[in-house]
């Protein structure tokens, strides 16, 4: 009787291992296959590499959500981001800050909306994909800058998360240049 | 006393296991991981130079939030012409589950 209750139990415990083994690895495995889409186009591949959290503001804590979509046989890549303010402001350019360099681009307003008790702006802007390339090959978190006519919003992102974010998006973009 | 407690919330606890799964829209699903893509609408519409993505999300069944609609999607990358939809159903042991629409269009 005792026995036959120790073999249950062992046998609930190797089940409950090898389920917990399994679920790990179908989730922590590095398949960037979740985090982007492509679609094959007339003109190129159309790649959306999914929005991206991580970026915000160290006095107020505001923060932006940025998407990245690029067709191949195109130069540019879009860059369209959500930014949380409770600010009334309108945004004019954006610039993304690395040790190394600093791009530039004017933005296209997509809409404003409310969330909660902030503002939702959501803005688009063009970059080149060269340099879209070069600013997540770089080791260090970057900054991004949002100009607008009442001043500047700096947002900072942490360098765990820059890590783990910039590693998958340049593989992302390297596939995207092998498929070119 | 603390008998009657504990037997509540265990029924508690039953009932938010047994009751409050995190299910989610999917053509297929597992019981232990899903994350599936699938189509959702194609129209007449040529070319597709923008992709826009909405999402809504359920925690143990017990809250679900979010605006996974096409138009949200769409007014996300500024497309006025749709050319197709697609969908992606992830979900983590019934306890976490997300709904992502993505649209193609110009």
């Amino acid at each position: 009787m005792v026995n036959n209750q120790i073999k249950l139990a062992c046998l609930a415990r190797q089940h409950l291992i090898v389920s917990l083994l399994l679920l790990v690895s179908s989730i922590n495995g590095q398949n960037i296959s979740k985090y982007y889409t492509s679609s094959l186009q007339e003109k190129g591949t159309l790649y959306f590499i999914l929005p991206q959290m991580g970026f915000e503001n160290s006095n107020n804590k505001n923060k932006l959500i940025y998407d990245i979509t690029y067709r191949t046989k195109n130069d540019t890549v879009t860059l369209n981001f959500s930014y949380f303010d409770k600010l009334d402001i309108t945004l004019d350019s954006i610039a993304l800050v690395n040790v190394n360099q600093e791009l530039s681009s004017s933005l296209e307003k997509l809409y404003i909306e409310t969330k909660k008790s902030k503002w939702h702006y959501r803005y688009s802007s063009q970059f080149l994909f060269a340099d879209i390339n070069t600013f997540f090959n770089q080791p260090g978190p970057p900054k991004i800058i949002l100009y607008n006519r009442q001043g500047t919003v700096e947002l900072n992102i942490k360098t765990k998360t820059w890590k783990k974010q910039s590693s998958l998006i340049k593989k992302i973009l390297a596939l995207i240049k092998f498929n070119k | 006393m603390l008998k009657e407690i504990k037997t509540c919330f265990a029924l508690l606890a039953v009932l938010v296991f047994m009751s409050s799964c995190a299910t989610v829209k999917s053509p297929l699903s597992g019981m232990w991981y899903t994350n599936v893509k699938a189509p959702v609408a194609v129209t007449g519409n040529s070319n597709s130079t923008k992709v826009g993505s909405s999402e809504a999300t359920s925690i143990l069944g017990l809250v679900a939030k979010g605006d996974a609609s096409i138009d949200a999607a769409a007014k996300s990358a500024g497309i006025t012409k749709i050319h197709h939809v697609d969908e992606q159903s992830t979900n983590i042991l019934v306890l976490f589950a997300k709904y992502k629409v993505f649209v193609y269009g110009e």
